[in-house]
């Protein structure tokens, strides 16, 4: 089940969270939002409280799958330190020298695919593939280059006996249709377009979600609740499953 | 070779609200969704007011006009929509009354506007209640109140008929020279207008001495003074004194008018009065004018006007070498039509030689029998027996019929003094008649005032027309007058509710039908 919750106020549960199959990042100095994410997910994955560069804005400048972490480059080395020791060790933690340095707005991934912003450096997509360990590919959503913003997609990477991933995805609400399976067949996630807090187009900053579980801003309607659970396949999961498989 | 098109097909989204199915918009949300939560109509006015003037029946258009409009009008629907209070933030599309009883005082519109909201353009129906209450407009505030006024125009002519005064109404009529008028009140010689101030009766003024040759003498009167501020109120009368001559009247000349009038003869008519009096001499075909201001240096009036004319037959008329514009001279064969003198026919001359067959009825001065200043026995010149003034007709049945169809307007004057008011009535009714009669045998006359159309009523009001002598029976069609063309006739507006008053009294013209 998708879960509703903000931030100080903000519905924009994306810009303030990470969340992976493998940890969950939320800002430092807000219990109340923290303590939505622990009570739902301390059982399986760790929880932990963090800063860029002092910021909060933790979901818009960081990037990762349930494999690695990107950090921007400003990040301090106390902080990094910080998450090296928080997260569990098969996560690589990285910095990344990115001229466009908020990451999650231009990187979209889960753990099998990347979407990249076309104008970012070559760098960064070697980076990626080395750090995330998955296949990069320049794309824009709706001729938006902002995929990270635009779009939020998992994965189901455990169920390979159903010979299929299902990650799941929701798009920017402009996508053409025949963009919309363009995407789909290179992500090779079910994908459908949609949106979140009240009929926001930004999904990037409007959830999170990993193969489990799903959050978003507290304006989202029940309509838009029932379709990230339906695409996201979030009705009949058991968290515990894939923490076992993944464990 | 076969192009590539893309598949620019945008898939549909589901409304955020409702989860139904739509193209994405800025709001992703349905029009029904998105109209739950937007109200466009927010910051518009839904209760107004609109002001009313109930004895004038117009409504304000703010700030000050007031205009007379019918319920459901366009131009009501102006005035509704211009009351109206934020307006200007939508678009309006439509607007229409919704019926209401008029005693219930409101008036309901149904607009629809269009605004947009969240990228997508939404349209909305919705009522407004108008409350139609009651004040009283300035102009029928100082019609309420007597004593408002400032300036009175006092217009006399000192004569025993009041035709002068029928035609300078229907001349004021035409060119609604009483608009700003607040009150008129008739004496027995002649009407006072009252105006608010000055201006406005100068104004007045100004249009009457265009028409007739008037003296004008303007005086204040002192009503109340303040030394501090060096202000005065002061009231205003203007005297205009028509020159007591009229047309078809015969004059008398003082010597040195008729000298300076070209040595026309002392005797002689009155053809026309305009801003000048134009004078005629039958025998020596003599034309002149008289200036206004010649007039007033030595006045001379009337020794005979249009109530002691005679009528005439004409039993021949042979033309001479003499003419003037349209006026031919001819020697003319007269009888007394209602003579009491077995035989007395008159051989007189005439400026109507164009007009004039034997048959016909003419209308003049009879000298032999009519008693006329002594002035004019101790005068040398040239007395003739009978002046002929115009040609006239008689009152047929065809012509009396004619006069349902067309009436005039009417300007309403509250009586004056009472003095010398007893028995005036039937002098009125005979002026008016001789007033029909002129319009009715002048075409030139006709065509400087308006006549309107009347559907013909079956029962006349009232009988003006007993003074006027009737001639039925023989007369033939051919000498008849040439009846008023439909075409001459202005088609009468709906009574405004300002001049309605005016109308009442211009059904009394219709009662000059005989019925036998």
């Amino acid at each position: 089940m998708a879960i509703r919750t903000q931030f100080e106020n903000s519905s924009e549960v994306g810009v303030f969270a990470k969340l992976t199959s493998a940890y969950c990042l939320t800002p430092s100095g807000n219990p109340q939002f923290y303590s939505t994410f622990e009570g739902e997910l301390s059982d399986h994955i760790p929880v932990v409280q963090a800063t860029f560069a002092g910021t909060k804005v933790i979901g818009r400048l960081s990037v990762g799958n349930s494999k690695g972490l990107l950090v921007p480059h400003n990040t301090t080395d106390q902080e990094l330190q910080h998450l090296r020791l928080s997260l569990p060790d098969s996560v690589v933690v990285q910095r990344l020298e990115e001229r466009l340095s908020a990451l999650g707005n231009i990187i979209a991934c889960n753990d099998h695919v990347a979407l990249l912003h076309p104008e970012a450096d070559l760098n960064t997509e070697e980076i990626i593939r080395d750090v995330l360990g998955i296949d990069v590919f320049r794309q824009t959503i709706a001729g938006n280059q902002l995929v990270g913003s635009y779009c939020c997609f998992s994965n189901q990477g455990g169920i390979v006996l159903l010979f299929s991933i299902i990650p799941l995805f929701q798009v920017h609400p402009m996508t053409p249709i025949s963009e919309l399976e363009e995407l789909s067949n290179l992500l090779e996630v079910p994908l459908v377009a949609g949106t979140v807090n009240r009929g926001s187009d930004v999904i990037g900053s409007g959830m999170v979600a990993n193969d489990w579980c799903a959050f978003c801003g507290l304006d989202t309607t029940a309509t838009e609740m029932s379709l990230i659970d339906k695409i996201l396949n979030l009705t009949n999961v058991a968290p515990l499953h894939f923490t076992q498989l993944s464990g | 070779m076969e192009q590539f098109k893309p598949d620019l097909a945008v898939g549909n989204i589901l409304c955020c609200m409702c989860g139904v199915s739509i193209p994405p918009n800025p709001s992703n949300k349905c029009a029904n969704c998105l109209r739950t939560q937007v109200d466009i109509t927010e910051g518009i006015s839904r209760q107004n007011t609109l002001i009313f003037c109930r004895s004038c029946e117009r409504f304000l258009q703010p700030p000050k006009s007031w205009i007379t409009c019918q319920l459901e009008s366009r131009e009501l629907l102006t005035i509704c929509l211009k009351a109206l209070k934020g307006l200007n933030k939508v678009r309006l599309i439509d607007a229409r009354f919704i019926w209401t009883e008029p005693h219930s005082r409101r008036v309901i519109v149904r607009l629809t506007v269009q605004k947009e909201a969240f990228g997508a353009i939404l349209q909305q129906d919705f009522d407004v209640v108008y409350v139609v209450k009651t004040q009283q407009c300035d102009h029928c505030t100082r019609t309420m109140a007597n004593d408002t006024w400032n300036a009175v125009v006092q217009l006399r002519q000192k004569v025993d008929h009041k035709r002068t005064f029928l035609y300078l109404e229907q001349l004021i009529i035409k060119h609604q020279a009483q608009k700003d008028c607040l009150n008129i009140k008739s004496f027995p010689d002649g009407i006072d207008f009252y105006f608010q101030n000055k201006h406005y009766a100068s104004k007045f003024a100004q249009f009457i001495q265009d028409f007739v040759p008037t003296r004008m003498k303007e005086s204040e009167q002192l009503i109340s003074q303040d030394f501090r501020s060096n202000t005065t109120n002061t009231k205003i009368a203007i005297s205009l004194n028509i020159a007591p001559v009229c047309r078809d009247d015969l004059v008398f000349l003082p010597k040195e008018i008729s000298r300076k009038c070209g040595n026309i003869s002392q005797l002689c008519l009155v053809h026309k009065v305009t801003q000048t009096i134009h004078l005629m001499d039958p025998n020596t075909m003599i034309f002149s004018e008289c200036q206004g201001s010649l007039y007033w240096t030595s006045p001379f009036t009337s020794i005979a006007s249009a109530a002691d004319l005679t009528e005439f037959t004409v039993l021949d008329c042979v033309e001479t070498d003499k003419s003037h514009g349209r006026f031919k001279q001819a020697d003319v064969t007269l009888l007394r039509t209602r003579s009491h003198d077995t035989v007395s026919e008159v051989i007189v001359r005439s400026h109507l030689g164009l007009l004039l067959n034997p048959g016909d009825l003419v209308l003049g001065y009879d000298l032999q029998t009519l008693s006329v200043s002594d002035k004019l026995g101790e005068w040398k010149g040239y007395v003739p027996d009978v002046i002929i003034v115009r040609k006239t007709f008689p009152q047929s049945k065809k012509r009396l019929a004619h006069r349902k169809n067309w009436t005039m307007k009417r300007l309403t004057a509250e009586e004056g003094d009472d003095d010398g008011k007893r028995g005036t009535e039937d002098k009125q009714m005979r002026d008016e008649a001789i007033f029909i009669r002129e319009i009715e045998e002048d075409k030139e006359l006709r065509g400087t005032i308006n006549l309107y159309k009347q559907e013909p009523k079956k029962s006349a009001t009232r009988r003006v027309g007993e003074g006027v002598k009737e001639e039925e029976g023989d007369e033939d069609d051919e000498s008849d007058v040439e009846l008023i063309e439909l075409k001459e006739l202005v088609e009468d507006e709906k009574p405004e509710p300002a001049q309605s008053d005016e109308q009442d009294v211009a059904q009394m013209m219709e009662g000059l039908s005989v019925d036998k």
